[in-house]
């Protein structure tokens, strides 16, 4: 049995989806965030943590082709780009996962092109199946969508 | 002679001297005689020679004497390849305890002294011949206890360690030297320093903000000392960032001199105004456009000495580069009295080149014409030489000084010369802007781009506006500038009907002499805001510079002009149509001023700049605090002055109907100021305080910023 991973889960839609633990430095509460006008649509705009300015990424946009709907106070999951920080707005947190390097399954053709694009991996766990997104591709699909 | 009276490049080479003697100095003393001392003796010799060389520079002649000495005496260490010994290396800190020596004693004078240091001198020497004559056997040092040896009569050489130099000299200089006063801090650590301090500075502003709401005394007592201690811990910081403009002036001679040679011209270089300082992060941006613009001057600018015979100049051909602070930006003049720029030579050019049509071409006036250098892609060098077609062109030049928020202006007379003008902020980190709502959003405008901001009412709009099909543009001087609805280029908002909005505020901006207009909603005020760098990918839509946070913690974009234009370049690319000849460059110099009838003070002026928005109230909801007249505004009491009060007249506020009030543009919307009539907007030449004739009339022409700044005294800064 290989090393076990964490990761942490989060929902974007129906979709449960999830960063390895060590690309996320901090968890918060729904934001205030300046919109940037002209932006890409995956841009939900821009977040002042503590001095230093984040840009969001809405995946929803990319992922399932449709707009955020008002409300619903999304989540922030701060994630790190190299030595740069980037944000995703994620519709709720999950829990925690952890998996063993056999439970990472390549991505089954019949996930969506969309998110196989951004996909690493899944992790199967009795029913569940958990898409674990790569976080350089995350933060390019908000620079080229 | 006051430490601050030594010119700068002793300063210099007084610091690294000491640095380098330092090191030299535990290079010796660590020195493991059966070590490999090649290195040492290198490194000591180097620093020796560049001593003895900048002596030659200062004219030290006693200096350069012991420096000559100590490099010869290394010279033959080094040649000769002799171990070290004991007597060699205390040899060696002598010599180092003599150079210090005359350090200090040029820190205090400026010179070296009149005295010799002749044993040392004798000393080297003699250690010298001995290691010369020894054919590669050094002198055997002369232990067994004894503490001086004599060589010659009456002259002290060495001894062994401890006692070796006589004691009326003090090995180490007793004052605290420049090395103890000026330390080298690694530009990380003072990048980050600048970063904490911008950090204060929203902290600062966001206190003034909560201050403005809490009427508590002790803490606006507090806010206040964090504000000043804030303003002057951000003056200090960027000053250690700030480096004068000779740090790049001093390297431009040597160019101008071996470019000039392989062309075969004659060119003489003036700089001035090397003093002058910016942040050393500009000046690097600076050096590659500012080697560029002289390179050309020296390239296509300056004739060979025959032609410029033939046009009746002296042969030799002078470039002259002036730096000077104004208005919290640099100025860079780059002039030459070469040949000029031919606007129709550059015009067949780029045409040839393909970079426009011919059509385009014929409505050009001809600074346009000259401007058309600025195209990517051109060139006026036909064949790549070793100094023009390397590729870079004058966009180039034009980007990289966009990018550090600069300007660039080219005025050339055909056969005089060229001057070029560089505007260069001082600092990029901390900026003086303003803060713009547009579409129920709030965006910085950095100031240095901002011309002036007008306030048109629905009657005047036909006066100053213009429509070309769909194009809005404004009248200004000679020129339509084109007018693009921010809103509307930002995406916020769909184009709207302007001809049918009642008030249209514009900010007119400029951007290396192109001026252009920008629809905003309101020009909330003026803020120092800390400049933040953006995500790579946001940077990249081109629209904004950076973004910074302001006083509530929000976030606000900065707009970068440069890309806003080129954004709107549809528009802007069919504008600039010249409506009258041009007149001169003077016309720049106008402002456009509010006419008011002052009443017992008669008419007066207020520059358009000053005022953020007129209200218009009704006297009887003007309310009175312990007799001072106050209205409501923005969730704001604010004292209302008349216009009279300020100068000097009667308080003249009307008891019935309705009053205006101009709305201070500065941010001090505290106080207000009641007018009776606005009888015109117009314009007046340059920044004319005290009085001037507009249509026959006398006006008084005043500042609002002035005048409400030291009437409120003590009051809110």
């Amino acid at each position: 049995m290989g090393e076990s991973e964490q990761f942490c889960s989060f929902l974007i839609g129906e979709y449960r989806c999830a960063v390895p633990m060590d690309h996320i430095t901090e968890v918060l509460a729904p934001q205030h965030l300046t919109p940037v006008p002209a932006a890409p649509s995956t841009v939900a705009g821009l977040l002042n943590l503590r001095g230093q300015i984040l840009t969001v990424l809405d995946l929803r946009a990319s992922l399932l082709g449709v707009g955020r709907p008002p409300g619903g106070d999304p989540m922030v999951l701060v994630l790190e780009r190299g030595t740069q920080l980037f944000a995703l707005l994620v519709d709720a947190i999950g829990d925690v996962v952890r998996a063993v390097s056999e439970e990472l399954l390549p991505t089954p053709e019949t996930i969506p092109l969309s998110f196989r694009k951004l996909t690493a991996a899944v992790i199967q766990q009795g029913d569940t199946i958990t898409l674990v997104l790569d976080a350089q591709h995350v933060a390019q699909a908000g620079a080229t969508a | 002679m006051a430490r601050d009276d030594l010119g700068d490049e002793l300063r210099e080479f007084l610091i690294e001297s000491y640095e380098n003697l330092d090191r030299t100095e535990q290079d010796l003393v660590g020195l493991d005689l059966r070590a490999d001392h090649t290195e040492v003796v290198a490194a000591t010799f180097r620093t020796l020679h560049s001593i003895k060389g900048a002596c030659g520079f200062f004219d030290f002649d006693h200096l350069a004497q012991l420096a000559h000495e100590g490099e010869s005496l290394l010279g033959v260490l080094r040649d000769a390849g002799h171990p070290m010994n004991d007597a060699i290396v205390q040899l060696l800190l002598d010599l180092l305890d003599g150079l210090r020596r005359y350090f200090a004693i040029i820190e205090v004078q400026g010179d070296d002294g009149n005295s010799v240091e002749a044993e040392l001198c004798d000393a080297l020497m003699l250690m010298r011949q001995a290691l010369e004559a020894g054919n590669g056997v050094p002198p055997t040092p002369r232990h067994s206890g004894v503490s001086e040896v004599q060589l010659a009569p009456n002259i002290v050489v060495f001894a062994p360690a401890g006692e070796a130099t006589p004691a009326e000299k003090d090995p180490v200089p007793a004052h605290v030297n420049l090395l103890d006063q000026a330390i080298r801090v690694d530009v990380e650590l003072l990048d980050h320093l600048v970063n904490l301090v911008g950090e204060l500075v929203l902290v600062r502003n966001r206190t003034l903000q909560i201050d403005g709401v809490i009427q508590d005394p002790s803490f606006d007592a507090l806010a206040q000392r964090l504000n000043l201690i804030t303003t002057q811990l951000q003056e200090r910081v960027m000053q250690t960032r700030m480096q004068p403009m000779e740090s790049l002036f001093s390297k431009l001679p040597r160019l101008v001199r071996d470019l000039a040679r392989s062309l075969g011209k004659q060119v003489v270089l003036a700089t001035a105004g090397g003093d002058t300082e910016l942040d050393r992060g500009i000046l690097e941006a600076l050096r590659d456009p500012l080697v560029h613009l002289l390179r050309n001057a020296v390239d296509h600018g300056i004739e060979l000495a025959e032609d410029r015979l033939n046009a009746g100049k002296e042969p030799v051909g002078h470039i002259e580069i002036l730096a000077r602070h104004e208005g919290g930006s640099v100025m860079i003049t780059i002039a030459d009295d070469g040949a000029g720029i031919d606007p129709s030579v550059i015009a067949d050019r780029a045409l040839r080149l393909g970079l426009v049509t011919a059509e385009s071409l014929g409505s050009l006036s001809a600074r346009e014409r000259s401007d058309l250098i600025f195209l990517p892609g051109f060139s006026t060098s036909e064949e790549v030489t070793s100094v023009s077609g390397r590729g870079v062109g004058m966009d180039v030049v034009r980007t990289n000084i966009e990018q550090v928020s600069g300007t660039i202006e080219i005025n050339s007379q055909k056969g005089a010369g060229t001057t070029i003008v560089l505007r260069i902020p001082l600092t990029l980190a901390i900026i003086p802007s303003l803060m713009l709502l547009v579409a129920g959003q709030r965006f910085a405008l950095p100031q240095l781009n901002v011309v002036e901001l007008l306030r048109l009412e629905r009657e005047s709009m036909a006066d100053e506006l213009a429509f070309v099909g769909e194009s809005l543009f404004l009248r200004r001087d000679s020129q339509l500038l084109p007018v693009v609805d921010l809103s509307a280029l930002l995406g916020l908002r769909a184009s709207r009907v302007l001809s049918q909005l009642q008030l249209l505020t514009i900010v007119v901006v400029q951007l290396s002499g192109r001026q252009f207009g920008l629809i905003v909603d309101r020009v909330v005020d003026t803020q120092e805001i800390v400049v933040k760098p953006l995500d790579d990918f946001i940077g990249s839509i081109g629209l904004y510079s950076g973004a910074t946070i302001l006083g509530d913690g929000d976030v606000a974009m900065i707009l970068d002009v440069a890309g806003i234009a080129s954004r709107a370049a549809l528009v802007l690319d069919e504008s600039s149509i010249p409506e009258r000849e041009e007149t001169n460059e003077e016309v720049a110099e106008e402002e456009t001023v509010l006419l008011i009838d002052g009443g017992s003070v008669g008419l007066v002026a207020v520059p358009v700049f000053e005022i953020e928005r007129i209200e218009e109230v009704d006297a009887s909801t003007i309310a009175y605090l312990g007799g001072v007249p106050v209205m409501q505004y923005r969730e704001m009491v604010a004292e209302i002055v008349t216009i009279g009060s300020l100068l000097g007249g009667v308080n003249d506020l009307p008891a019935a109907g309705s009053v205006r009030m101009l709305i201070p543009s500065f941010g001090a919307t505290d106080r207000v100021v009641a007018i009776r009539e606005i009888i015109d907007i117009t314009t007046i030449g340059g920044r004319v305080t005290g009085s001037t004739i507009i249509g026959g009339k006398i006006v008084r022409v005043i500042s609002l910023a002035e005048m409400l700044v030291t009437r409120s005294g003590a009051g809110h800064g």
